[in-house]
């Protein structure tokens, strides 16, 4: 189980340096990287996903990070696509303020053979719950360092 | 002190379960209480609760959107909360529960 968290790190699906300044754009970008990476097959398609997600409840969860995600049939691979935007973006959030940390879940919408990343991404929401690891999160400056701090023992 | 025992549960199943349990758990015992929470997520049942951990809670704490199985707290003082009250505050959820019970924190 341990040796697989890394499995779930991936360097093609993360950008700490976006220059986007709405949510729109933020998860578009996401999405075409997964896409890019082999996560997602049809980029349209997963973005209708996430937002139809998006219209059931609040995915900015507050200390501006958001968890914006969406089980899809355009999901080959579940995947967390991880970005740090330039700028602050509006987002429905909990404590009504923008995001700049965006935690995109792909997950599959039939997850078959894929229980073991979707523990591993209910391991990494749960560690997204504790301040400690999230203030090193945000900290974080490359892919590296934000290994580092969502994946302390 | 108390023993809490409870479930989260989200629309999705994919990430609030989880983030919720972890608020829950930090703020619990941050004022010393026991506290077992089992996450109703995408994934199936965790953590589960058995029936000696509910019957030795001194209170049940539901934080779920979706609906769950209540008929094993059938007895228990129940607080029903949705999920966006944990992720907003968790430690004014876990207060307020002790006053509920009607052992305050001070």
């Amino acid at each position: 189980m341990e040796a697989t968290v890394e499995a779930l790190f991936d360097p093609q699906i993360i950008d700490l340096d976006i220059d986007e300044e709405t949510k729109d754009g933020v998860i578009s970008h996401l999405a075409t990287l997964l896409a890019q990476a082999g996560y997602v097959t049809d980029t349209t398609a997963y973005i209708q996903d996430i937002y139809f997600r998006e219209s059931e409840g609040i995915t900015g969860m507050g200390d501006n990070v958001a968890i914006p995600h969406g089980k899809s049939a355009a999901v080959v691979k579940p995947g967390l696509a991880i970005g740090h935007t330039r700028h602050m973006i509006p987002w429905e959030s909990y404590d009504d303020e923008p995001v700049n940390v965006i935690f995109l879940f792909a997950v599959a919408d039939e997850p078959t053979g894929s229980q073991t990343h979707l523990r591993l991404l209910a391991d990494v929401a749960g560690r997204l719950g504790n301040e400690d690891i999230l203030a090193a999160v945000k900290a974080a400056k490359t892919p590296d360092e934000l290994k580092q701090a969502l994946f302390q023992k | 002190m108390m023993k809490i025992v409870g479930i989260t549960a989200c629309v999705a199943g994919i990430a609030h379960t989880y983030i919720a349990k972890e608020k829950i758990e930090k703020a619990a015992i941050k004022l010393g209480d026991e506290v077992k929470i089992e996450t109703q997520g995408s994934i199936g049942p965790e953590n589960v609760l058995t029936p000696e951990e509910i019957e030795s809670a001194d209170v049940v704490l539901l934080a779920t959107d979706i609906g769950v199985d209540k008929s094993r707290f059938k007895g228990k003082k129940v607080v029903a909360i949705p999920i966006s009250m944990v992720m907003k505050s968790p430690a004014s959820v876990i207060k307020k529960i002790h006053e509920k019970i009607g052992d305050p924190v001070h």
